[in-house]
């Protein structure tokens, strides 16, 4: 492919000339239409296009000659089959290649490349700092990257428990700065007669750092973001819990065992918002429910359950032996003959106290008995079947879970009293309900009894069962925050290079978009090496585009 | 607020009138019945015997539809007590989800007290001293009588 190109500054052809440059977005080969046609003639791919010049132009800008030695060049580069001047922004652009044919026509060639950066244009921007270029710099991060391979600290990372934002905001250990202790390890598969076989990984470690001065100015950022990218799949909620999940111990077997032992974890088995495994679901789960400890206090009462309960004037029987009756809220006492608030657990209480508490949670301040449920029965039989079932049913697939039973279910102290408890009133409802429902010509009625009825016993026996809401809280938001699985990152970053060149967005938003629209576009007319990928791909795509 | 403030005066006077034995009560702050300071004795036959703990009530301003907030000042070694500086406390009747506004600060105080007494190792905060109290008792009560004569005497 290097015959393709020229030497020195102008190693691009030159496109606005009179005639066509093509250009392959799979070896970056570079070639006239009129020579060779629009099907590459290096690597017989099809994933070509024809050079627009200026800043759609797809091929990488043409690196100012540094003072480094092609050799150095070649160690940091990003692609590791490429020979001596690679393409910059190939740093960027996530290769997805298998089955393309070796330019001898020789065995096929596999490979599958992984990178996974932040920054965009980062070249250039250390380029500016001037520090990358340094050979030194260049190894003293080789050597790190070696003793962090060979050290018995080694550490695989975790699986963030939140993602970059809050993961290593403020004093967490990667940290940029001089005593900052992050490195970057990049492994690369080599070519061996042009038959090759190999994956390149890019993961971190948080060691000390190795050799002081070889920490760069900056790197913390690229850890940082790159760790969130990788690990941070679940950072979809941004409060601020600061835990680092127990980390594996420092007896692991060094280097690559731990790397693979690390990624073959059950515990690890997720990817963005895909888990593969019981496992890690019930990772997600229970970190979420540690992360949201008031998700499990019951929800509000709804205001029009709340305006139907029914008000009664203070009588004898509802106050105690001595006479003097008050309101467990304010605990002010109450007189005979004032009116207050009757729950159908019969506990009483001023309106004013019982509606700020039921506006919060629906239980009853004292024994925690839920008022919607039984409001249920209620508006039934005051014969407004039609009118309290959309009053009821909004509320229903999350709060009915954490409704009046669920804090029961979590007191450790009672809990098979409580499960009995629930049974029997759910008993009570049948019972009560049945004579009822009779008059009751709505055919929905009973449904909606049925409901009622066998809510409890499940809620209270199978926490599984009767949690749905947690995964589906989990996907729901999610799909509201702005942290993108890294696949679809990885393809959105692509498909931004091939059509923009390299104006990188850093709006997450729009390349959740052009993700879903690459995936569909591509799976569509894929014939190419890059098929199998963009179909594999391309389904993720569009299912998290979803 | 008002409201609140009523409550919590009530309760203050119960309290004051009519303490729970080993448990001593004044306000941070005469002004400011929101925060109170507690003198908890260490519950006889407990590793805690003989100390005196110093916590922190701190009723929020829409006490009593949410949870007083209680932290132990003087250091403890508890299953169900972070043994640093903040001495927050993990107990069931404060959690948000178990909270009632009808549970009232005496009992908020005298479940701190059995507490002490009993740990609840499954609800533990600090899970080396909960280890050791479910596997190693009479470890776990030497330490905690260590610590409570190093910090609560």
């Amino acid at each position: 492919m290097s015959e393709n190109r020229g030497g020195g500054g102008g190693r691009h052809l030159d496109a606005t000339g009179d005639r066509e440059v093509v250009y392959c977005h799979q070896c970056h080969a570079e070639w006239y239409n009129d020579e060779h046609g629009l099907e590459c003639p290096t690597c017989e791919g099809q994933i070509t296009e024809i050079v627009t010049p200026g800043e759609s132009d797809p091929r990488p800008a043409a690196e100012p000659q540094s003072q480094v030695p092609p050799d150095f060049d070649r160690i940091r580069n990003h692609n590791p089959w490429e020979t001596t001047d690679s393409d910059p922004e190939e740093a960027d652009i996530d290769e997805h290649v298998t089955g393309v044919r070796s330019p001898g026509g020789g065995p096929r060639v596999t490979y599958f490349t992984r990178t996974i950066r932040s920054r965009g244009d980062g070249r250039g921007e250390r380029n500016a700092e001037g520090s990358e270029d340094n050979p030194d710099v260049v190894m003293t991060d080789f050597q790190n990257m070696l003793s962090g391979l060979i050290g018995p600290a080694f550490q695989a990372g975790q699986p963030g428990r939140s993602g970059q934002d809050t993961l290593f905001n403020g004093g967490g250990p990667f940290n940029a700065g001089p005593a900052g202790g992050g490195n970057v390890h990049t492994f690369g598969g080599r070519t061996t007669n042009g038959h090759i076989m190999g994956a390149r990984y890019t993961f971190t470690t948080n060691l000390p750092a190795q050799g002081g001065p070889g920490q760069r100015e900056g790197q913390g950022d690229d850890i940082t973001a790159l760790l969130g990218n990788i690990f941070g799949g679940m950072g979809a909620h941004q409060d601020h819990v600061h835990e680092h999940g127990p980390r594996p111990a420092g007896g692991m077997p060094p280097g690559l065992q731990s790397l693979f032992a690390a990624l073959l974890n059950p515990a690890n088995m997720r990817s963005g918002d895909a888990v593969y495994s019981q496992e890690a679901l019930d990772q997600i789960i229970s970190n979420l429910m540690e992360q949201h400890p008031q998700s499990n206090a019951p929800g509000p009462a709804s205001p029009d359950a709340i305006a139907s309960l029914p008000k009664k004037k203070v009588d004898e029987k509802m106050l105690g032996d001595d006479g003097k009756g008050e309101c467990s809220v304010c605990m002010d006492d109450v007189q005979l003959g004032e009116e207050v608030v009757s729950l159908p657990c019969s506990h009483w209480f001023h309106e004013t106290c019982v509606g700020l508490w039921l506006s919060e949670h629906n239980t009853c301040p004292i024994c925690r008995k839920g008022i919607d449920s039984a409001t249920t029965p209620a508006s039934n039989t005051q014969g407004a079947t039609s009118t309290s079932s959309p009053s009821q049913n909004p509320s229903s697939p999350w709060r009915d879970n954490r409704g009046p039973e669920r804090p029961d279910r979590l007191s450790r102290s009672n809990t098979t009293g409580s499960r009995n408890e629930s049974r029997l009133a759910s008993i009570r409802h049948f019972g009560r309900l049945t004579p009822t429902h009779e008059d009751e010509p709505a055919a929905q009625a009973p449904r909606r009894w049925q409901v009622v009825g066998d809510r409890n016993p499940y809620s209270t026996t199978s926490e599984r069962q009767s949690d749905p809401s947690s995964p589906r809280r989990l996907r729901s938001s999610r799909q509201n925050s702005d942290q993108s699985a890294p696949p679809p990152r990885i393809r959105s970053s692509r498909q931004n290079s091939e059509s923009s060149g390299r104006s990188y967005t850093s709006d997450l938003s729009s390349r959740r978009r052009s993700t879903t629209a690459t995936s569909q576009a591509e799976s569509g007319g894929g014939s190419g090496p890059f098929a199998w990928l963009r179909s594999r791909w391309g389904d993720r795509g569009t299912r998290d585009g979803r | 607020m008002a409201s609140s403030q009523k409550r919590i005066t009530k309760e203050l006077a119960e309290v004051l009138g009519n303490p729970p034995e080993g448990i001593a009560v004044n306000l941070v702050d005469e002004g400011n019945v929101h925060n109170w300071n507690i003198v908890m004795d260490g519950p006889e036959g407990s590793p805690y015997e003989g100390g005196k703990f110093k916590l922190l009530l701190v009723l929020p301003t829409d006490y009593p539809f949410k949870p007083p907030k209680i932290s132990f000042k003087t250091r403890i070694w508890h299953p169900n007590v972070t043994f640093d500086e903040h001495g927050s406390m993990c107990i069931g009747i404060l959690k948000p989800e178990a909270w009632k506004p009808s549970s009232k600060i005496m009992s908020v105080l005298t479940a701190t007290q059995n507490l002490l007494a009993e740990p609840v190792p499954d609800d533990a905060v600090e899970t080396s001293a909960a280890e050791k109290f479910k596997n190693d008792r009479p470890l776990f009560n030497r330490e905690a009588r260590e610590y409570t004569r190093k910090y609560a005497k």
